[in-house]
């Protein structure tokens, strides 16, 4: 009997022992702190076209050599450099660039508090309303 | 006597379950009454669906799923509201006021428009102070409405007729004379300042390293000036554009409001 009960107890063992199998679900897990960026494409972007691969270029060495650097310092939510390159996607490189440089100019006006609306702790500007083409009454600050 | 007292209380117990039905016809009615009258209007709604139809209960779930935004519900219970009910008339301005509500718009004028019913004209020119142009004289507008509610019904209508709106044309040109100053005009001051500044000093520093014999600064700042000018062009234009659409948004919330507070004219 006393065999029988030793047999049962190491069995029970043996399955307890083998019951955990996600071992890597306790494991440390890399934390990243970073903000998203905008959209995914930026972040990974695919060029299609020369003036694309261009573009990502300049905006890759902006990140790598400014922005990682930098910090997150751009009161905008997109950032200006992501408000950038969506802009030229949306509509072309002359138009993108104009609002690039009317988005930066609002950038620096210090007295920007109110006209926006905040989302996550930042002011809220999407490329979207300065397309000419767009609905903006839902994006209208209350 | 323990058999006697036992049979007592079962007799009791089962009378008691028969005489106090709690799901009896009678008794969700006034369930549902109550939370209608707390403004508990989802469950009310559901109540009032476990009873027969009539027109009042159809009336009353109507009434339910408008006040908690269903609105494709509370028109269909509306619309089978019978002609010859007493309800008829009033559950039409309800099926109006649902169509206010839920901005099918379309659906309402055309509606207004085949009934020919005078009664529901004032619901086709509130429907057009929200989506078009097409209002008719001022007079013949105020004449559907009550008239102690004419003075502000008649702010509203000048503010569709000659909505505040500025041109981005005019913005456009304002800022290619004076950087920033098509900001300015479309009320965001301290956007026209900072353009106005950020122009005149790569200006400036352009012009000072030219007349120095710094020609490739010169250029810099020129080119850099150049795009700060040029976006502000373009910044002051869809500044218009962004003002004229706060302009129809805030004009549409105070009507919203206004029309609310109203309960859309319709008498309780």
């Amino acid at each position: 009997m006393k065999i029988i009960c030793n047999i049962f107890l190491f069995l029970i063992l043996l399955n307890n022992l083998s019951a955990q199998t996600e071992k890597e679900k306790w494991g440390k897990t890399e934390t990243d702190y970073r903000i998203n960026y905008h959209n995914e494409e930026i972040k990974n972007p695919e060029p299609k076209s020369y003036g694309e691969f261009f573009l990502h270029s300049v905006h890759s060495a902006y990140r790598f050599f400014i922005s990682d650097v930098d910090g997150d310092n751009c009161p905008f939510q997109p950032s200006c450099s992501a408000f950038f390159v969506e802009s030229v996607k949306e509509t072309n490189i002359f138009q993108g660039s104009l609002m690039f440089f009317d988005r930066f100019t609002r950038d620096m006006n210090i007295f920007k508090k109110g006209n926006y609306p905040i989302i996550g702790g930042k002011f809220y500007d999407p490329v979207e309303q300065y397309t000419f083409t767009e609905e903006k009454n839902l994006l209208m600050p209350e | 006597m323990k058999k006697y007292f036992f049979f007592l209380l079962l007799f009791t117990s089962v009378n008691a379950q028969k005489l106090n039905n709690l799901h009896s016809p009678e008794n969700i009615k006034l369930f549902a009454d109550h939370l209608f009258s707390e403004k508990d209007f989802l469950r009310a709604a559901l109540e009032y669906e476990k009873l027969p139809e009539d027109d009042s209960i159809n009336f009353k779930i109507a009434l339910s799923y408008q006040a908690i935004e269903k609105y494709d519900a509370a028109l269909d219970r509306f619309a089978k509201i019978n002609y010859e009910s007493n309800l008829y008339h009033i559950s039409q301005h309800q099926y109006f006021k649902t169509l206010l509500l839920s901005e099918q718009h379309d659906v309402l004028q055309r509606k207004i428009i085949i009934s020919e019913n005078t009664d529901y004209q004032k619901y086709l020119y509130i429907s057009y102070l929200f989506t078009s142009d097409k209002l008719p004289g001022k007079d013949e507008f105020l004449k559907s409405f009550p008239s102690n509610e004419k003075v502000e019904l008649s702010f509203f209508y000048e503010k569709k007729k000659n909505p505040p709106y500025k041109s981005s044309l005019t913005a456009g040109l304002l800022s290619a004379l004076i950087p920033g100053s098509g900001k300015i005009y479309t009320g965001r001051i301290g956007d026209g300042i900072t353009s106005f500044i950020t122009v005149s000093l790569l200006s400036f520093l352009s012009y000072n390293n030219f007349t120095n014999d710094h020609d490739f600064r010169g250029w810099l700042f020129a080119g850099l000036g150049f795009f700060f000018y040029a976006g502000n062009i373009y910044g002051s234009a869809v500044s218009a554009e962004i003002y004229n659409s706060q302009v129809d948004y805030q004009f549409q919330k105070k009507l919203k409001e206004y029309l609310e507070q109203k309960n859309y004219f319709i008498s309780e």
